[in-house]
C-alpha cells in the first residue's frame, strides 16, 4: 500500500483550465473496491492523496467543467498501482513557452519517457514486461484551435510501440506528422501516452500522457509591386499578406539596397511583432512607401519573420528599380541679327 | 589602441546581419517527417496490445448533483447517503445557476447539507458505519454526504445495492 502525491494533475489545470469560468475536479477511482473519492482542490498546487493505492492500482483524473456550457472535460488521468508499472513522459520543444509545448510542423521536438515497474524473466505475460507508447494526431481546423484531450486519446493511434526496459527512452522526432493539403500548413496536436498493458482487471489503463502544440509555418506575400518592376514617379499601393504567423513573432518588410540580401543588413519599413496563443494572419498596407525611398537605383523587398526558429523569409524578395530624376532634352538657339 | 582593438571585437558578431533563411518547403518538411525514431521500438502484434482508452466519460453523468437554484455542485455517485422526502428536489434534478467547487457549495449550503465523515474501511464497506450514527441522520431535515478528508467520497453500507436512504 502506498499513498502518491497526484501532483502532475494539479499541474495540468494551469494548462487547461486556469480561468474562473471552469471548475476543475480531481476524482480518484479505486479499481478493486470501486470507492470514488473527490479531491478538494485549488487552481494550483500539490497535495497527498487521501486515500492508499489498492492493489488493483487507483486511477485519477483531473476533470473541468465549464461554467457556461456545462460541458465537462476530461483533461488527464493517470493509473496508479502498486503492482502496476509506473511511467512519466514530457515532451520539450525549442520553444520555452509555458504552459504547454509548442512547436512548428517543421521543427524538431523529444519525447522523453521514464519508465519503472517493469519485470524481466522468462515466461511472465506481456502486461508485466511491456508498456504501451502511443503517439496520436489531431488536427486544428479554422475555427477551432482547442481540442478535447480526453476524444484524442479514445481514438486509434498513429503508431505505436512496446517499451520493454526500465529506465529512460528519449525519442527525438524531426518534425510533426500532422498532415494537410498543403503539408507546411498542418496545424493540431501531437499526443503521447503511456498505457499498462490490460490483463483484463483494469477500466482504464493510461499511465501518463503528454501533448505539443504545431503551428504551420508562417507565408507572405507582397502586393502591389512586383519583381523587375521599375519605378518612375507614381507610389505603388504595397500590401502585405502575411498568413499564420507563430504565436511569437517579428515579422518585418525590410528594405535592401540592390540585390544583395544576405550578409547585409536591411532597413525596416514595416513591423508587425506578435505575442499571442495562436497563429494569426493579417494584412497590412504600406502608407510610407515614398519616405524610405530618397536616391534613385536598384532595392529589394524581402518579407521576413524572426521566430524561435532563426529569421526567415516569407515569400520571395521583389527586386525593383527606381528612376526619378527629370531629363530635360532641350536645344538653344540663338537668334541674332545677321 | 588595445581598447579599441577589444572593443571592435565584442561589437561586431552583434552588428553582423542575422541569417536570413528560406521559407521550409513541403518536399524538405517530408524528408524530416521520414526520419521516425519509433522505428527503433518494438511494434506490437496485431490484437495482442490490450490497452482502455478514455471514451465518452463525463464525470457529470457518473456524479449526484447537488443544486439550490442559485447554485449546483456535483459529488460522486453513492456519497449522498442519506435524503430525506423534503429534499429531494434539491438532488439530481438539471443543473441551474453557478457551478461550485464541492467545499464552496458546502459553505454557502450548510442549511440543508451536512457530511458524514467516513474511514476508507467504512467507505469500502469492510467496516460498518455505526448504527447511532446513521440513526442520527434521521433526526435531522439535511442531506447528508459522506466525507473522507473533507472531500466527498462514494460509501457501501453493508448493501451493495444504491446506498441512498431516504426518510419516509
Amino acid at each position: 500500500m502506498k499513498q502518491i502525491i497526484p501532483f502532475i494533475l494539479i499541474g495540468a489545470l494551469q494548462a487547461g483550465a486556469q480561468t474562473e469560468s471552469y471548475v476543475n475536479f480531481i476524482r480518484q477511482t479505486q479499481q478493486s473496491s470501486g470507492v470514488i473519492w473527490d479531491m478538494p482542490v485549488v487552481s494550483a498546487g500539490e497535495a497527498p492523496s487521501a486515500l492508499s493505492i489498492e492493489s488493483g492500482g487507483s486511477l485519477f483524473q483531473l476533470w473541468t467543467v465549464q461554467q457556461t456550457t456545462v460541458k465537462d472535460h476530461l483533461l488527464d488521468q493517470k493509473l496508479v498501482g502498486a503492482y502496476l508499472p509506473t511511467a512519466d513522459i514530457k515532451v520539450t520543444t525549442l520553444d520555452p513557452y509555458l504552459p504547454v509545448a509548442r512547436t512548428r510542423v517543421d521543427q524538431p521536438f523529444t519525447v522523453e519517457i521514464n519508465v519503472a515497474g517493469l519485470l524481466t524473466g522468462e515466461g511472465l505475460p506481456v502486461s508485466a514486461t511491456s508498456v504501451l507508447f502511443e503517439r496520436h494526431l489531431a488536427s486544428y481546423s479554422d475555427e477551432v484551435t482547442s481540442l478535447d484531450p480526453a476524444a484524442i486519446l479514445a481514438g486509434a493511434p498513429f503508431n505505436s510501440a512496446y517499451i520493454n526496459s526500465n529506465g529512460g527512452t528519449i525519442l527525438k522526432f524531426q518534425a510533426s506528422a500532422l498532415a494537410a493539403a498543403d503539408p507546411t500548413k498542418a496545424s493540431g496536436e501531437e499526443h503521447f501516452v503511456i498505457h499498462a498493458l490490460s490483463d483484463g482487471t483494469l477500466s482504464q489503463t493510461q499511465l501518463a500522457s503528454d501533448f505539443v502544440q504545431i503551428w504551420p509555418i508562417a507565408s507572405g506575400a507582397i502586393k502591389g509591386i512586383s519583381n523587375g518592376d521599375a519605378l518612375r514617379f507614381q507610389s505603388p499601393q504595397v500590401e502585405l499578406l502575411l498568413n499564420d504567423l507563430y504565436p511569437r513573432s517579428d515579422t518585418y518588410l525590410m528594405l535592401f539596397e540592390g540585390t544583395q540580401i544576405t550578409g547585409v543588413e536591411g532597413k525596416i519599413i514595416k513591423a508587425f511583432p506578435m505575442d499571442r496563443e495562436t497563429t494569426e494572419s493579417h494584412v497590412l498596407r504600406l502608407t510610407d512607401f515614398d519616405s524610405h525611398i530618397t536616391v534613385d537605383g536598384e532595392y529589394t523587398l524581402v518579407l521576413l519573420s524572426d521566430t524561435i526558429y532563426g529569421r526567415e523569409m516569407l515569400c520571395d524578395p521583389v527586386t525593383f528599380s527606381i528612376n526619378r530624376t527629370l531629363h530635360v532634352n532641350a536645344s538653344q538657339v540663338t537668334f541674332g541679327n545677321q | 589602441m588595445k581598447i579599441t582593438i577589444i572593443l571592435a571585437f565584442l561589437a561586431g558578431p552583434s552588428l553582423a546581419a542575422q541569417p536570413l533563411l528560406p521559407r521550409v518547403t513541403a518536399k524538405t518538411l517530408a524528408g524530416l517527417q521520414s526520419l521516425d525514431p519509433m522505428v527503433t521500438l518494438v511494434t506490437p502484434p496485431a490484437g495482442e496490445a490490450e490497452v482502455v482508452r478514455p471514451d465518452k466519460q463525463s464525470i457529470i453523468k457518473q456524479s449526484t448533483i447537488l443544486h439550490h437554484g442559485t447554485n449546483w455542485t456535483i459529488v460522486p455517485k453513492g456519497a449522498v447517503v442519506f435524503l430525506p422526502e423534503e429534499m429531494k428536489s434539491r438532488v439530481d434534478g438539471v443543473p441551474a445557476g453557478t457551478l461550485l467547487s464541492w467545499l464552496e457549495f458546502l459553505t454557502m449550503n450548510r442549511g440543508w447539507i451536512t457530511t458524514c465523515e467516513v474511514t476508507v474501511a467504512q467507505a469500502t464497506g469492510k467496516d460498518p458505519v455505526p448504527t447511532e450514527r446513521s440513526a442520527f441522520w434521521e433526526k435531522q431535515n439535511k442531506v447528508v454526504v459522506a466525507v473522507h478528508q473533507g472531500g466527498p467520497i462514494t460509501l457501501r453500507m453493508n448493501d451493495p445495492a444504491p446506498p441512498t436512504l431516504t426518510k419516509r
